[in-house]
């Protein structure tokens, strides 16, 4: 299904391999099953872009892309699935409205902002949240109080992929989230506040309930501190990707821009242990074998992998829509807005970089 | 003495005034009204007592966070939570009157029962605003909340005058107020 996938994102864009891990311990084998992974986007309003460095890479194209996998997704045959996600900070709230520099303040213009967010990204909005697309949303740092609309119903903090969807007793195999809370976010939610998340919500926090996590979104709140975002986000300079691999090559490699607990970076292995630890806790507590996230939030898409204590983890981070990347294009570096996307199926995990077509 | 009269009525004053702010704070607003959601987020009605298969769906859409739509789980944790509420609804005596969902109703304030503290909490709403309906219901349905749903119970008067409780649907919550 990978090469259905590339055959539908070509006729818009060139597409290129950041990363790859082809490996049977993702535990995600079918290859009739397809996952493929929007990371952050920070949409704002056409007047508010004006203030900052960096805006959403790309609209035109990433419309265009969603557009694509709705007719990919049309075009399957029956035997075969997809789901697409949208990683979380779909939309940019924190900057679009400065009443949410102070805590606990809400502009009484609030849900006009979020909608002149809406209505001054019309093709994006349209496709992503096509129905026939299904994307499943996720609740991000910028875009937490998107939970309150009604209109966003479908938000969510996070997704396990189950085993089989019919018998819930076979467990989940991954999970996407945006990611925000390997941040050290939760060493910032007091004890109290954490045991009621945890404890009388389930074991997983999956929908805040307003009424008692309104709490959470100060923390958050507190955690982008007096971050004005001006100049960048989460990339103070570009990601580096090295060498990028031209996606529909045949000589594809099976694992490509890997890094590894133990000789990887740590900007290259951020995360790495605090997910593992999360999946752990959560493996305990459902008696199940997640071995692999997908996050966004950092905008530096790489995938990182912990072989070590004699159990597997694999970290896909799918990168951005915003912000920029360089790296090696036929001998030549160049610097390009980011415009990534992770796909997943057949124990395949890929992220690519999507370059809009010349002309 | 004086003084002392002064400071007495500081402090009555005070006294009110830390009742009220408490009672203000403690007292949360109520709904007035429940609303059932588009089709994507709601489930039923269904008949009751739950069958096995109707155990089971519901659990699914549990589990999905009450989206119809999503394919993963969101909420792992639903089923070990909600097991022994989905037991009680497939046990006909405790259907087969309807209050059995709140404290006795010769009491003034009308509370849910104590078999459901464990998953729901008050208040008790009796208006439904159901556009899936030509129009509003006869009898009024039950409904109560456990945070992310709210739980309709329809009720229907058999022939010795009391209610039982006949179907069941779950509707995801809406947020009519965002906290200021």
């Amino acid at each position: 299904m990978h090469k259905q996938l590339l055959g539908y994102l070509s006729r818009v864009a060139d597409i290129y391999l950041v990363s790859r891990l082809k490996n049977q311990r993702l535990g995600f084998p079918s290859k009739n099953d397809i996952r493929i992974f929007f990371p952050d986007i920070h949409l704002l309003s056409r007047e508010r872009n004006k203030d900052f460095k960096y805006g959403t890479s790309y609209p035109d194209l990433l419309a265009k892309v969603a557009r694509e996998l709705k007719n990919f997704r049309n075009e399957m045959t029956d035997d075969k699935t997809s789901s697409i996600y949208q990683l979380g900070d779909f939309l940019d709230l924190w900057r679009e409205t400065p009443e949410y520099w102070s805590v606990g303040g809400t502009s009484d213009r609030w849900e006009a902002s979020v909608q002149q967010i809406l209505d001054d990204n019309v093709a994006i909005i349209n496709s992503l949240r096509d129905p026939d697309l299904g994307t499943k949303f996720i609740l991000g740092n910028h875009d937490y109080d998107l939970h309150w609309l009604p209109s966003f119903a479908e938000w969510r903090l996070r997704y396990y992929f189950p085993l089989d969807q019919s018998d819930l007793s076979k467990g989940a195999s991954a999970v996407a989230l945006h990611g925000d809370i390997f941040s050290g976010l939760e060493k910032k939610i007091p004890d109290w506040l954490q045991y009621l998340a945890v404890n009388l919500f389930g074991p997983a926090v999956t929908k805040p309930k307003p009424r008692d996590l309104g709490e959470l979104r100060d923390v958050i709140i507190k955690d982008h501190s007096k971050s004005l975002y001006t100049d960048y986000i989460q990339q103070p300079a570009p990601s580096d990707f090295k060498d990028l691999f031209p996606a529909q090559s045949r000589s594809l490699p099976g694992r490509y821009n890997v890094s590894e607990k133990g000789t990887g970076n740590e900007k290259e292995l951020e995360y790495l242990k605090e997910a593992k630890d999360f999946c752990s806790g959560i493996n305990e507590d459902f008696k199940w074998n997640i071995q692999l996230a997908f996050i966004g939030h950092t905008h530096n898409a790489r995938i990182a992998v912990d072989e070590t204590e004699g159990q597997f983890f694999a970290l896909v981070d799918c990168g951005a829509w915003i912000e920029q990347c360089k790296g090696l294009l036929e001998d030549q570096e160049k610097v390009m807005d980011c415009a990534q996307i992770g796909v997943l199926s057949d124990n395949d995990a890929r992220i690519y970089q999507l370059v809009p077509k010349e002309g | 003495m004086r003084n002392k009269n002064r400071s007495l009525r500081f402090q009555t004053v005070f006294f009110i005034l830390l009742v009220i702010f408490i009672y203000s704070s403690c007292h949360k607003n109520r709904p007035i009204f429940v609303a059932v959601r588009e089709s994507d987020f709601r489930f039923g009605p269904i008949l009751l007592p739950l069958t096995d298969a109707a155990k089971k769906n519901l659990t699914l859409f549990l589990v999905k966070g009450g989206d119809h739509n999503v394919c993963d789980y969101v909420d792992p944790g639903a089923p070990k939570r909600y097991e022994g509420l989905l037991t009680l609804l497939s046990d006909d005596e405790f259907l087969n009157n309807a209050n059995n969902l709140k404290l006795d109703a010769e009491k003034k304030s009308v509370k849910i029962s104590r078999r459901l503290k464990k998953w729901f909490r008050d208040p008790i709403v009796y208006q439904i605003v159901d556009a899936t309906q030509k129009r509003p219901p006869l009898v009024n349905p039950i409904s109560i909340s456990d945070g992310t749903f709210w739980w309709v119970f329809y009720r229907a008067e058999d022939s010795s005058g009391t209610f039982r409780i006949e179907k069941l649907l779950v509707t995801l919550d809406i947020v009519n107020e965002v906290k200021r």
